[in-house]
């Protein structure tokens, strides 16, 4: 994502220009510490493309690879990538901001051309790299949700503009923070903490590197509803389920192969949340449909390869959770104040983030706040 | 599309309406370059960068669907690729006079053959083509598209009750062949001759990107939309809209001079038909047939379906045939209104309308509609 929205009303420190994202791919230790996650073992044959850009390639199945990010959790992000290695021509699902070190690194898995790539939502994560695609393949069509047209050349453009002003900004706050041996809340810094802002600010370089000079690419293709991708056995089916993160959502389904490409309706460690651009209401519903595929394999939009339903399973019964609490909240009269305070998540809190700081910080900077939120202007339909 | 049943019932028609005859496939592929039918089509400026290859009629056994060709500022998109393969070839010679953008898209508006075996010819002269059908288009190509080359022989198999007329001077019924008639066998057999390379140098090839419903492409600064509005013609019917033009091309939905109801569904089509005329369009690119500057054809159409499906609806009873409501039923008016009295256009509304159309009504009637289906 790296959508910045309006300052939010969280009390930290003075850093809350950007909602930055929130990514987690820390490796299979910190994935058994908290004890819920079954982590992608690297495949043969393609372990061994480690990049340092960020990302290491694992392969999930015949011709599939995923590009996951390795940075720790923070609250700046770039997404995953999927590339799908077909008869004669390959097919990537998301552009994040490392394109052109992913264009390297399927360069040396393939010489075929890439035909299509899928940006599955509107955020410059997932869209930015576009033109880092097309300059390498010009025959790429870009497909999207129909909804992007509009939404690229305004408010997109309106949030990359506050992102390339405050980013920069937030991230010398962090260093400041660091040499001062202190956290965001202004409390000792601990080691996860400052392993965290280093990647973030790491993250922001690179961001400003390649974002302020990059064109907006628009899609070839609009969908609504989705489409269906024939190549020669492959069968790449991609689908509006609903809406969650954004009204914009795609998920890239591989039947045959039975992986699932979720976008950021899944996210690892803890789910990103735009109070004004979420549907919490819908979150749930969209990923009951995402469930009813049956994967065995999901690519979250950040974090790690899961091999299990169990965390988007988990994902779905937090905002179902968090939407029943808001409509009882609001059928009672409650205002947004109100309902921040009535809502209780404690046990969701505990489970996705434990006793990490970086998460829990995360969790009330990416879920309670904005989520409660959503699920509140829903309910009382106004959005 | 239907050769066996309306060959049985209106043979000439049959040739004219559908052109359904079979490759001479045992022999080896000719040269492509050395096939020149004789087939004769008309290149319309249909809107700014959009431009319509039709059939310049009448013709009696080759018969394709309009090929229509839509530029934007970085790319095009061609609309159908007809039936036969030397022909398509000259379209895009055509194209590439017309325009230096590539076509990167074709989208098929249905099944039927006659507006898709072009698709090989295109993707050979564009590199990296993405054609694009309906989900139920997509399945009903991949079912038949690899099949046409085995008719091999069927052809002359079909037309041997005609030689056997020009032989003998006689009808089937055994009374003189008039000259007229004479004449119309002859052009059609010798339009065969071509059509037999033609069915020779097809190939399939299918869709690459299928949807549902809708999807919309940019071709710079042009959008198109490709659209299914529901059945029709066909259980896939695709229409593209381009909002600048105000144009819709329609495929088979809307068919001129005489509508084409082989495999259709009456109840659903005026519906389709409807949502036509509420568009922002005022010029309309047929399946078959001359560009029209608005939209009277449609509520034609429209009439025309509503009211056979009426017509059958007020004699039919359980148990009754096709065979038995044609007894029955009287559609000289809407004869008359397409056919103004025009011979071979009658035939070919007694084929299409009052004999497929009809049976199609009986189905509905009955609850059994059949799968669409192709076979010879």
């Amino acid at each position: 994502m790296p959508a910045p929205i309006r300052p939010h009303p969280i009390k930290t420190l003075a850093i809350a220009v950007v909602l930055l994202a929130l990514t987690m791919s820390p490796g299979a230790r910190a994935a058994r510490a908290l004890g819920e996650l079954e982590l992608a073992e690297p495949a043969e044959g393609a372990g061994g493309v480690t990049e340092k850009a960020g990302f290491t390639v694992e392969r999930l199945g015949d011709g599939v690879f995923a590009a996951i990010r390795t940075d720790p959790p923070g609250l700046m992000v770039d997404a995953n990538c999927l590339f799908i290695v077909n008869d004669d021509d390959v097919v990537v699902v998301d552009a994040p901001e490392a394109s052109a070190d992913l264009i390297a690194a399927l360069r040396r898995i393939t010489t075929k051309p890439v035909s299509y790539l899928i940006n599955t939502h509107w955020h410059d994560d997932h869209v930015i790299g576009n033109a880092a695609w097309r300059k390498a393949y010009p025959g790429i069509r870009f497909i999207a949700h129909a909804s992007l047209r509009a939404y690229l050349p305004t408010t997109g453009l309106a949030r990359r503009r506050q992102m390339i002003e405050g980013a920069p900004q937030f991230a010398a706050q962090m260093q400041a923070q660091m040499d001062k041996g202190r956290n965001l809340n202004d409390e000792p810094i601990s080691e996860e903490e400052r392993a965290s802002y280093a990647s973030d600010i790491r993250l922001v370089r690179h961001y400003m590197d390649v974002v302020p000079g990059t064109a907006t690419v628009l899609p070839d293709l609009d969908v609504n509803e989705g489409l269906t991708l024939v190549r020669g056995q492959r069968r790449i089916e991609i689908r509006h389920l609903g809406s969650g993160h954004t009204l914009a959502d795609l998920v890239v389904w591989l039947p045959r192969e039975r992986i699932v490409a979720t976008g950021d309706l899944v996210v690892w460690p803890v789910p990103l949340v735009g109070a004004e651009q979420s549907h919490v209401h819908d979150w749930p519903a969209t990923l009951d449909a995402l469930l009813r595929l049956d994967p065995a394999i999901f690519v979250p939009g950040h974090g790690p390869v899961l091999r299990s339903a169990d965390y988007p399973r988990k994902v779905r019964d937090l905002f179902a959770s968090i939407d029943a609490q808001v409509a009882a909240a609001v059928a009672r009269g409650a205002t947004l104040e109100e309902t921040r305070k009535g809502v209780d998540l404690t046990r969701f809190r505990d489970s996705f983030a434990g006793a990490s700081k970086v998460r829990r910080f995360a969790f009330g900077m990416y879920v309670v706040g904005p989520a409660v939120e959503s699920s509140w202007r829903e309910a009382k339909q106004t959005p | 599309m239907k050769a066996a049943m309306t060959f049985k019932r209106i043979p000439m028609a049959a040739l004219a309406a559908t052109a359904v005859l079979f490759s001479a496939g045992a022999a080896a592929r000719p040269d492509p370059a050395t096939v020149h039918t004789d087939f004769k089509y008309d290149t319309t400026a249909v809107a700014p960068g959009i431009t319509t290859f039709s059939e310049h009629g009448p013709s009696y056994a080759l018969v394709q669907g309009n090929i229509t060709l839509i530029v934007g500022d970085t790319s095009a998109l061609v609309i159908d690729t007809g039936q036969f393969p030397a022909v398509a070839r000259r379209v895009v010679a055509d194209i590439r006079r017309l325009t230096d953008k590539p076509v990167r898209y074709v989208a098929v508006t249905h099944w039927h053959f006659d507006h898709y075996m072009g698709n090989a010819e295109f993707a050979d002269a564009f590199p990296g083509l993405t054609v694009i059908a309906q989900t139920f288009t997509a399945s009903m190509m991949d079912k038949y598209g690899g099949s046409y080359a085995n008719y091999a022989g069927r052809l002359d198999e079909q037309v041997k009750p005609y030689r056997d007329m020009l032989a003998s001077g006689k009808a089937a019924d055994g009374t003189d062949l008039p000259p007229d008639r004479k004449a119309r066998i002859e052009k059609m057999l010798a339009e065969v001759e071509g059509e037999k390379q033609e069915f020779e140098l097809m190939r399939y090839r299918g869709a690459d990107v299928t949807f549902e419903n809708e999807i919309d492409i940019d071709l710079g600064h042009r959008m198109v939309k490709l659209m299914h509005l529901g059945r029709g013609n066909t259980a896939g019917d695709l229409v593209a809209y381009v909002p600048d033009a105000r144009t819709l091309i329609t495929g088979d939905i809307v068919v001129h001079p005489v509508p084409f109801s082989y495999g259709s569904y009456l109840t659903e089509w005026p519906v389709v038909l409807e949502k036509l005329a509420a568009m922002d369009a005022d010029v309309i690119v047929p399946g078959h047939g001359p560009v029209m500057r608005d939209k009277v054809y449609i509520g034609k159409v429209r009439e025309l379906i509503e009211s056979t499906f009426a017509e059958v609806k007020r004699v039919w009873k359980p148990g009754m045939s096709g065979d038995d409501v044609r007894k029955r039923i009287d559609l000289s008016k809407q004869r008359d209104a397409f056919c103004h009295h025009d011979k071979t256009l009658e035939l070919n509304f007694r084929a299409s309308i009052e004999g497929a159309g009809v049976d199609r009504a009986v189905q509905e009637l009955e609850g059994k509609l059949k799968p669409e289906s192709f076979d010879p």
